[in-house]
């Protein structure tokens, strides 16, 4: 069998890797764990997480923790905390996966309304395979319950 | 020049039919809304203490009640004023009871509630600093179904301030006290509400739960029956059947009918009696929110 390879010029393979490694490295990082934690009590209203971040670089990593923190509340809750069951009820997970469009833009557009407080408490790469910070992020979370009761995610609170 | 008439026209069809469409499913999704359970937040006490004295004497009782109120009025959910039907009741028979647990029990039934909150505020004292334990634990008023329960314990301080420890022990469990609640709703949503049911037979009646039909069947067997094809997903729980008694204590129904409106309990409770009266038995009934209560004459 005869294969036909397309020749390639070294500038276009250049451009390849450059435009592949813009998209690959500083997109969000689409690391998903469970690692968040509440680090001081809150008052009512209001949660203060320490949460995981992975990616290369800073920004991401830090978006990254702090998308992570946003989706225990919303799918698992955070054990010890104000919010100990998650936010999106007990389906949480099927919600999530129906209104997957809706969510994809609320990470990119809404979550930052919703942030106190946020302090990158250290940040290290190793690997991918590792977080590489750790940030403290502060949630309204009356004002996230809201914005979700308003855009009909969750029901208000009642029958 | 190109007579565009001919592509205008059934573009203009087009969106006219999609907009009507529009505007039909918007009437398709009006709904009714869902009757909200009243809710009404009280001391918790022992038998022999009077909520009224409770709320009088105990400060700390007081405050948390009342940040438990806020709770609620945070997820813009209002819930009866104890203290408001206190006072009008003040000298009503509640108030000339003996027995305290029938005067709590009277008064969320005079009240209205639909479910409480009890709430328990007690003191921790100790050589390394003080501390206030506090209770919430919510029930449904008419099958005393326990839907949500939390405690908290303040941190120790050296301090005679027990106010403020009591803030800070509901400052940290109120929100998830709340969500807790909610998941009972949404069960509630899901599954229907609870009623409670108390059959029971005039004293000169002729019959009994035992009384045997012609094909064997016992009345008490042919009530369950009946619990089994109109409770809703066929949830009901019968606490106890004697010969002149059945309590079911638990019985799902919908929160709306078939037609969208509020499910009706007066209208549930016509049907069971037009059932009983299909065999032979008439009825009298007492309906207090939730429970109903069937005499068989």
């Amino acid at each position: 069998m005869n294969f036909v390879i397309p020749s390639i010029s070294k500038t276009s393979v250049l451009i390849l890797t450059a435009v592949s490694l813009i998209l690959f490295t500083d997109c969000r990082s689409s690391k998903i764990t469970g690692e968040t934690r509440v680090i001081e009590k809150s008052t009512p209203g209001t949660i203060v997480l320490s949460s995981a971040g992975y990616g290369k670089i800073k920004r991401t990593s830090v978006n990254n923790a702090i998308e992570n923190a946003a989706r225990n509340i919303l799918l698992r809750g955070i054990p010890d905390s104000n919010q100990s069951t998650p936010l999106l009820g007990l389906g949480a997970e099927q919600v999530f996966a129906k209104k997957k469009n809706y969510f994809e833009n609320f990470f990119d557009k809404d979550l930052e309304k919703f942030v106190l407080r946020r302090e990158i408490l250290s940040y290290n790469f190793f690997n991918i395979n590792t977080p590489s910070s750790e940030v403290l992020v502060s949630f309204n979370l009356d004002a996230l319950r809201r914005h979700l009761e308003q855009d009909g995610i969750i029901r208000s609170f009642g029958i | 020049m190109i007579n565009t008439t001919f592509i205008y026209r059934p573009i203009g069809a087009m969106i006219l039919l999609i907009w009507s469409m529009g505007m039909y499913a918007q009437d398709d999704t009006k709904s009714v809304k869902t009757v909200q359970p009243k809710i009404m937040v009280v001391p918790y006490t022992s038998a022999e203490k009077s909520i009224s004295k409770e709320l009088q004497n105990n400060d700390l009782v007081r405050l948390a009640i009342s940040k438990v109120k806020e709770a609620f009025d945070r997820r813009n959910f209002p819930t009866i004023d104890l203290n408001a039907k206190l006072r009008l009741l003040q000298n009503d028979k509640v108030m000339e009871m003996s027995n305290q647990t029938s005067i709590k029990q009277e008064l969320i039934e005079i009240s209205g509630a639909d479910m409480y909150v009890e709430t328990e505020a007690n003191i921790n004292r100790s050589s390394s600093g003080n501390s206030v334990t506090v209770i919430l634990s919510a029930y449904d008023a008419f099958t005393g179904v326990s839907l949500a329960n939390k405690s908290g314990v303040s941190p120790r301080f050296f301090t005679e301030s027990y106010e403020q420890l009591v803030d800070k022990a509901l400052e940290e469990m109120t929100d998830d006290f709340m969500n807790l609640l909610q998941i009972k709703f949404d069960d509630i949503n899901a599954n229907g509400r609870m009623l409670s049911m108390n059959i029971s037979f005039a004293e000169d009646s002729e019959f009994d739960m035992d009384y045997e039909f012609d094909d064997l069947d016992l009345l008490s067997d042919r009530i369950e029956d009946w619990f089994v094809k109109n409770s809703y997903n066929e949830q009901y729980h019968i606490q106890g059947v004697t010969a002149t008694k059945m309590i079911v204590d638990e019985f799902r129904v919908p929160l709306k009918t078939e037609n969208g409106s509020n499910f009706r309990i007066s209208k549930f409770v016509q049907k069971f009696r037009k059932y009983l009266k299909s065999l032979g038995l008439s009825s009298s009934r007492d309906l207090q929110g939730g429970r109903i209560f069937i005499t068989i004459n």
